[in-house]
């Protein structure tokens, strides 16, 4: 039995050439990592900016091909090009802002030591927000038809909203770590706390309702099992958030 | 680990002008490796040095005093050689391609490629006036 994905052809060029830059870049960030041995809150430097390479190539490519699932008129204007590029421009001004923190040797998110560091935090938040407007605007292009088409806008609304709410909480948090010894020391494969509450964790849910929701409509997924998955997937969010912002570490609620 | 690094980077670089050495004969394999393989992987690896290594260096590049101050950490003398042996091969491969697109004899070209290879702007220097050597006679 062939399994043929309901997704289209192509991708959107501009939102995957973007996701291939980010994907590209992650080679010498990775031989940077390797032959620094510097460490920052505890993990090696260039830990963090790799993370941040391979979470925005995954939400780009992801974006990209989703949104090719947008009306043809949407996908040829002009707007929908120029907003595309700007988005990818959004991202890689944050990632400019993370290298060259740890370039330097220091704290980007957070990092308020000077005016000028002070300053490029909230610009980057400004940028992050409308990087992440991207799946609300993919979503809202999307709307229904389908059950498969309303699990992507969905998947692609939770994004946009959970991580909105969550990443806003945790940037206004002074620290991302609640409770604990403040280091970036937990282990594991993203490095969450486990001496106190990481809300990185909701934020990585949050980010991957995106996937998390249209699985369900391409497992076929009837339209109610859609919606009730999409609401329970954002009640464990705001669980896990929850319990982070306890001080709690990622799932001690549960095990 | 540097040396380990600085061996690597010279024998890549050596491989691509052995490859441009060989271009009468095979100039699409030459250019595909001196071209751009060759320099995809140093031009990584120069990235990577250049990330870990440029930030918390001394020095800077607004006088020559500070320039002298940064090329007196080695991960930085490293990033500047990994630099010289990328682009220097990159001016090799265009020499090469711009002579063959031209006509030109590679026993003309031969002379700029070594040179070209040690002493960087030399060889394209050669290669400019070999050009117009033979521009003015005419061929």
């Amino acid at each position: 039995m062939s399994v043929a994905l309901p997704l289209p052809a192509r991708p959107d060029p501009v939102l995957w050439a973007g996701a291939l830059l980010f994907a590209a870049m992650t080679a010498p960030t990775l031989g940077a990592a390797m032959l620094d041995a510097r460490l920052h809150l505890g993990a090696p430097i260039w830990i963090k900016p790799l993370k941040f390479q391979l979470s925005i190539a995954v939400y780009l490519g992801t974006l990209a091909w989703f949104a090719a699932m947008m009306p043809e008129r949407v996908r040829a204007a002009r707007w929908w090009r120029l907003y595309g590029l700007a988005v990818v421009g959004a991202f890689l001004g944050e990632i400019a802002w993370i290298g060259g923190a740890a370039a330097l040797g220091t704290a980007s998110h957070y990092n308020a030591s000077t005016p000028l560091w002070s300053t490029l935090y909230t610009l980057a938040g400004v940028l992050a927000v409308f990087g992440t407007t991207a799946a609300g605007v993919v979503a809202w292009q999307i709307g229904g038809g389908s059950t498969w088409r309303r699990s992507v806008s969905l998947g692609l609304w939770a994004t946009f909203a959970l991580t909105l709410v969550v990443a806003g909480i945790l940037s206004g948090l002074g620290g991302h770590e609640v409770g604990g010894d403040g280091l970036d020391t937990g282990g594991g494969p993203l490095g969450w706390s486990r001496d106190g509450g990481d809300p990185r964790a909701a934020h990585f849910l949050a980010t991957h309702a995106m996937h998390a929701i249209p699985l369900l409509g391409l497992l076929g997924a009837s339209r109610r099992g859609v919606w009730m998955g999409a609401g329970l997937y954002a009640a464990a969010t705001l669980a896990v958030l929850a319990e982070a912002l306890a001080g709690r570490p990622f799932l001690s609620t549960l095990l | 680990m540097l040396e380990t690094l600085f061996g690597l980077a010279n024998g890549g670089a050596l491989a691509g002008w052995v490859a441009l050495l060989a271009s009468p004969w095979t100039p699409r394999a030459s250019q595909a490796v001196a071209g751009l393989a060759v320099p995809l992987l140093l031009s990584g690896g120069y990235v990577a040095l250049i990330l870990a290594f440029l930030g918390p260096a001394e020095g800077g590049f607004g006088s020559l005093a500070e320039v002298t101050a940064l090329f007196s950490v080695p991960e930085v003398v490293l990033a500047g050689w990994v630099h010289y042996l990328a682009f220097d091969l990159l001016i090799g491969a265009m020499i090469v391609r711009q002579a063959r697109a031209e006509g030109m004899p590679f026993l003309l070209v031969l002379p700029c490629l070594p040179l070209t290879f040690l002493v960087g702007p030399a060889g394209w220097l050669l290669f400019q006036v070999v050009r117009g050597a033979r521009r003015g006679a005419g061929a």
